[in-house]
């Protein structure tokens, strides 16, 4: 028996070596983990080749079971992201011709403190507005407030441009805002993507989809265009933009008249059922149909599916969130999942967003958009989503100066024109950038920004339950200061002496890095060894999120009825559905312009890349051949895209699987490249948790030349 | 058993993953992607499914870019199996863009030279995947041993005998959603389901090509004219064209001072071999008339013309329309004939090819027409007319020597420039538009 035991530890032995000995690793290079910060639903692990010093390639991170094959075409290009010749390296002042030129770190520093001292002593503090968005994410960030504290405070705004609606919409419904892990959608029967693109914004999401569909699973694709996800699809379903709140009630209206409900989950867990189904009663398939535009038939055939194949993971997009009424949109949706049952079971889920990995935060999203009224320090009266308007309308003190981090504002706030206004209106702006964006092209300051391999940090996702340490893997190169660094050198310059300093803010890498460490220290199982080598799922985090039946709401129960949800935004305690605020019936403009994200960029990350250019050159509108013929558009015409805020000017491109009375440009395209979607968008606040209506977006096109 | 490209297109999304990850591998070498992914119906036409081919360089066993360049550039790289492209040796003459049927040649217009995938031979070498394998995030592209089969079997694929080191994952029919909405075309409208690319053959990149195999039938016919009539203004016009076609040749290089790298591949090349008949003849044709005692130079240099000629209607042999290059009525060799005869006189002959001309003509805008392919009516208007004129011309009365010439020459340029425009190179779009057209897969 020995023997036979010590045969298999050889044979064991030489498998290992043939492993090894097929690999052959070149000496020089190093492979190091790390995760990718952007603000984007795989925060894909991956392993970064460096040699000498120098960013040469990745691997794929296998540890990583959301993102076991790599990262998408954005994560491919970080090599060129790093090294660009357009990346800037040093501190960049603009001249009284409006040229920007290269000035020294110690004299940035020194005119910066010193108009932040004017300031603070002539206005007070609340006359600088700090603005930082969702660029990069991490940890680390924190030092930013941290610095803006030990000044005495500012102006900072509060909301949020992206998810807001619907994560104050499931949590007031479910009690939390966590989902299955994303490997579980295998063991799915049905998968509905409601409004989610994922083969271009969640592109792992498909080697799942795929899984599932492969066990005899079928997909749905919601969705007014026909997308690279919908091509995959059993079913596309095309509803009218923001009319899905009202496919959402009349497929539950038809589930509960024809007995498809989980009477034994809604008699434990759910309250409110008897009042949400008496309200269902205008929803016949009819009315329904003339709402959204749907064939009857089709809203039959969907509803059949949602009754009849389960286990259902229903995954809702952000983009129909950020309708006036986004946040009712989600809870009608969400309903689906609650009245059915799908939710707490392997295959079954309500897969919004997942923020089990964010264990770090003392206040959690949707809370942290929350404005702090309270605060005497800070000051947080300008709403993301009417940037521009606000702080045009700011008094007592104005705004004066403005700093702008891990954020593009003039190009991705609403309401382009009005935030223009505002920055030119303060006296002094700095913009922290990588590149020329149009938010740096407005500041007075450019300070080099670092990139994700010039820093280390801590980084969750909200899809996928990993915690990640991002590492720093290069030095920055040419002057690049990180945001620490740089708030360290100015609260030196403005006088606070490195004792002061002391646990406040890192003096250098080995300090931040400490800090990390002890961050870590909370929780055992994250050991700062460990996630150098992988990622490690968060504690606690539910492989099947809700299994326990536990829901963290005032009843304990899933509150499909909600008066929290009443008297805290004014809506209807029930699910319910109301047309968008702007709807063609109601206003001169007829086309709905949709502004969804590309695989191509990350908002306004990533297009300005020549290797990304190669793919995408830039900003082309798509648009239904009826729509354009009816205007007497062609396929490649210049077009003029305009409403009463604004226009710009694009190419078109017919689109013949795009449901007419749509326009769709997708954003994040820079102004200084022929895009930027906000010039036409409106500032204005979604039903619930404070987040940006700016798909509430009607156009008119025309051709031009 | 073959290690290459596996490819499941039912598992690719059309990311891009794969361009950008090979982009950025070769990074300092490549200005124009070497992957690309080709997305059949991008205009989401319905009833018809969108779906995507990955493809670099196939890497073929019977790889038709070797054969036909004329430098001899392109290699295989005994370890690996990869074609490879040696671009100090590459002369910019694009005819591999025309043999490739999958596009993976591609002119870099800053270097002036071809570019193509290595299949990342370093990174085999050391044990790794190819960079776009390596980059891609669905798992639909990888590497590993399979059987090669001679041609791929996919929708809208090019069906040729490259014998590629690919291996092809898709479903005999392609997916497509059922959908809630469905466009439905106007009486006035036939969309079109693919972006034709910019054809391999355009007439504004290839006007030199066209007037180079204008003159050298010309050429030929004054070779002939001064076998006949002896005149130093035949040589003066002869080595005149014979300059000038030599110039536009060169014109139409990307490494123009590598020329006579073209001379390497006589084995193998169709392309070579007219450059090098052409040169042939061109030298032998000069040494006749510099030494006008010996008329058997002249034969020889006519011979080796009239075989140049021929040469030069096999490069054309990558054409979609295959009935073209067997024989048509602007093939070059024809031509050069129709001018022999006319130096020689002989009204029986030039009648003849005339009516060979005209039949041939006919035959091709028929079938062209059959494929609703005729675009340019008032071309095949004048060229009918200037060889019915001209044959009219010979049989009614005695020929005024300037007159025909004119008629025939004019004829001559119409149908060369029409044999420009017809011409369909397979590529990857065409592959698309010819699976389009079968009526099985129409729009429904």
């Amino acid at each position: 028996m020995n023997r036979f035991y010590r045969k298999l530890k050889l044979i064991k032995i030489y498998f290992l070596y043939l492993s090894t000995a097929n690999r052959k690793p070149t000496m020089a290079i190093q492979r190091i983990h790390t995760v990718c910060p952007r603000n984007c639903y795989s925060t894909c692990s991956f392993r970064v080749h460096v040699e000498d010093g120098r960013i040469t390639g990745y691997s794929a991170q296998p540890a990583n079971r959301a993102t076991p094959e790599g990262m998408c075409l954005k994560g491919q290009s970080y090599p060129e992201r790093v090294y660009a010749e357009d990346r800037i390296l040093y501190p960049l002042k603009k001249d009284a011709e409006g040229r920007f030129r290269r000035i020294s770190w110690p004299q940035a520093l020194r005119e910066i403190a010193g108009n932040m001292a004017h300031y603070k002593d002539r206005y007070g503090p609340h006359s600088i507005f700090f603005y930082a968005s969702s660029g990069t994410s991490g940890l680390v960030n924190d030092f930013s407030m941290a610095f803006w504290r030990l000044f005495g405070g500012a102006t900072i705004p509060y909301g949020n441009l992206c998810w807001p609606a619907g994560l104050e919409a499931t949590r007031l419904m479910l009690g939390d805002n966590r989902h299955n892990v994303p490997w579980d959608l295998e063991h799915a029967r049905l998968i509905v993507m409601w409004g989610k693109n994922a083969a271009e914004t969640n592109v792992q999401e498909m080697l799942f989809v795929r899984k599932a569909q492969d066990r005899g699973a079928k997909l749905v694709v919601i969705d007014p265009r026909r997308t690279l996800t919908a091509e995959k699809a059993d079913l596309l379903i095309q509803p009218r933009p923001g009319t899905d709140g009202a496919l959402a009630l009349g497929i539950a209206r038809y589930l509960i008249e024809n007995d498809l409900v989980d009477h034994e989950f809604i008699q434990k867990h759910v309250q409110g059922y008897e009042a949400f189904k008496a309200s269902l009663a205008p929803y016949t398939p009819d009315h329904v149909s003339r709402l959204t535009g749907i064939p009857v038939n089709y809203v039959m055939k969907l509803a059949g599916m949602f009754g009849e194949i389960r286990p259902m993971t229903l995954i809702p997009g952000y983009g129909m969130q950020r309708y006036t009424n986004g946040g009712q949109t989600i809870r009608c949706l969400l309903s689906l999942s609650v009245i059915t049952g799908n939710i707490g079971k392997p295959g079954a889920c309500w897969h919004y967003a997942n923020l089990q990995s964010y264990v770090f935060d003392t206040v959690k999203e949707p809370l942290s958009y929350y404005p702090d009224k309270k605060n005497t320090l800070f000051r947080q009266t300008i709403s993301r989503a009417r940037l521009g308007e606000d702080l045009l309308r700011q008094e007592n003190p104005e705004i004066k100066m403005i700093w702008v981090e891990r954020g593009n504002p003039v190009t991705q706030n609403p309401d382009t024109a009005s935030v223009l206004k505002a920055f030119g209106k303060a006296e002094f702006r700095v913009v922290v950038e990588q590149f020329m964006t149009d938010t740096a092209r407005e500041a007075d300051i450019i300070l080099p920004a670092k990139s994700m391999f010039e820093q280390a940090d801590l980084v969750g996702s909200y899809w996928h339950p990993y915690i990640q340490l991002k590492q720093k893997v290069i030095d920055p190169p040419g002057e690049v200061k990180p945001e620490t660094e740089i708030y360290y050198l100015l609260a030196r310059e403005l006088g606070y002496s490195k004792d002061a300093l002391q646990g406040i803010l890192p003096n250098n890498n080995e300090d931040l890095e400490d800090w990390l460490k002890q961050q870590l220290g909370k929780y055992p199982e994250l050991s700062w060894e460990k996630l150098s080598g992988e990622p490690v799922i968060a504690p606690e985090a539910e492989e099947i999120a809700f299994a326990d039946g536990h829901f963290p709401t005032a009843s304990g129960k899933i509150e499909l009825y909600s008066e929290k949800l009443a008297g805290l935004w004014g809506v209807n305690p029930l699910p319910s559905f109301d047309p968008p605020e702007e709807v063609p019936e109601k206003s001169e403009y007829s086309l709905y312009l949709l502004t969804p994200n590309t695989k191509n960029r990350i908002h306004s990350q990533f297009g300005n890349l020549r290797v990304i250019k190669q793919v995408d050159p830039g900003p082309v509108a798509g648009i239904n051949p009826e729509d354009a013929r009816r205007r007497g558009i062609g396929d490649g015409d210049l077009i003029r895209i305009y409403n009463s805020r604004g226009e710009l000017k694009v190419r078109s491109r017919y689109d013949y699987g795009l449901l007419p009375g749509c326009v769709v440009l997708p954003n994040g395209y820079w102004i200084s490249e022929g895009g930027g979607v906000n010039l036409l968008s409106a500032p204005r606040e979604t039903d619930m948790g404070h987040g940006t209506a700016f798909h509430d977006n009607l156009v008119e096109i025309e051709k031009t030349i | 058993m073959n290690r290459g490209f596996i490819y499941d297109r039912e598992a690719c999304v059309g990311c891009e993953a794969c361009v950008i990850a090979c982009s950025i591998a070769n990074e300092g070498r490549s200005a124009v992607p070497w992957r690309q992914v080709y997305t059949f119906n991008p205009f989401r036409l319905p009833g018809m499914p969108v779906f995507f081919y990955s493809l670099a360089c196939n890497h073929c066993q019977e790889a038709p870019c070797i054969a036909a360049c004329p430098a001899g550039a392109y290699t295989r790289d005994p370890a690996t199996g990869a074609v490879l492209l040696n671009r100090d040796e590459c002369i910019g003459c694009r005819y591999c863009t025309w043999a490739c049927p999958y596009d993976a040649p591609q002119f870099n217009e800053t270097t002036g030279t071809m570019e193509k995938c290595t299949f990342c031979t370093e990174r085999l070498q050391q044990g790794e995947e190819p960079a776009c394998v390596a980059g891609c995030p669905v798992d639909a592209l990888s590497f590993g041993a399979f059987e090669s089969e001679a041609a791929i079997q996919a929708a809208g694929f090019p069906e040729k005998n490259t014998v590629p080191l690919l291996h092809m994952k898709a479903a005999p029919l392609p997916a497509m959603p059922d959908t809630s909405y469905r466009y439905s075309p106007g009486d006035e409208e036939k969309p079109l389901p693919v972006r034709y690319g910019a054809g391999k053959i355009s007439l504004k990149r290839e006007w030199s090509l066209l007037a180079f195999t204008l003159l050298v039938p010309l050429m030929t016919g004054l070779l002939a004219r001064n076998l006949i009539h002896p005149h130093t203004m035949f040589f003066l016009l002869f080595a005149g064209t014979g300059l000038l076609a030599t110039g536009l040749s060169l014109l139409h290089l990307g490494k123009p001072a590598r020329a006579l790298k073209a001379l390497r591949n006589v084995g193998h090349s169709w392309l070579s071999r007219e450059i090098t008949g052409f040169s042939l003849f061109f030298a032998i044709a000069c040494l006749y008339f510099l030494f006008p005692g010996k008329p058997v130079l002249g034969l020889v240099a006519l011979t080796a013309g009239v075989l140049t000629l021929w040469a030069m209607d096999q490069v054309y042999r990558f054409a979609g329309n295959r009935w073209l290059f067997l024989i048509h009525s602007s093939s070059a060799m024809l031509t050069s004939l129709l001018w022999i005869s006319m130096a020689w006189m002989q009204s029986y002959a030039i009648l003849f090819i005339l009516f060979l001309k005209i039949a041939l003509y006919l035959i091709r805008k028929m079938s062209l027409y059959r494929y609703g392919k005729i675009r340019y009516l008032p071309l095949l208007v004048i060229r009918l007319t200037a060889l019915a004129s001209a044959a009219f011309y010979l049989i009614t009365g005695p020929a005024y020597l300037p007159l025909l010439f004119t008629l025939l020459l004019a004829g001559e340029i119409v149908d060369r420039t029409e044999f420009y425009l017809e011409q369909e190179i397979p590529g990857m779009f065409v592959s698309f538009g010819k699976y389009y057209e079968k009526p099985e897969n129409e729009a429904g």
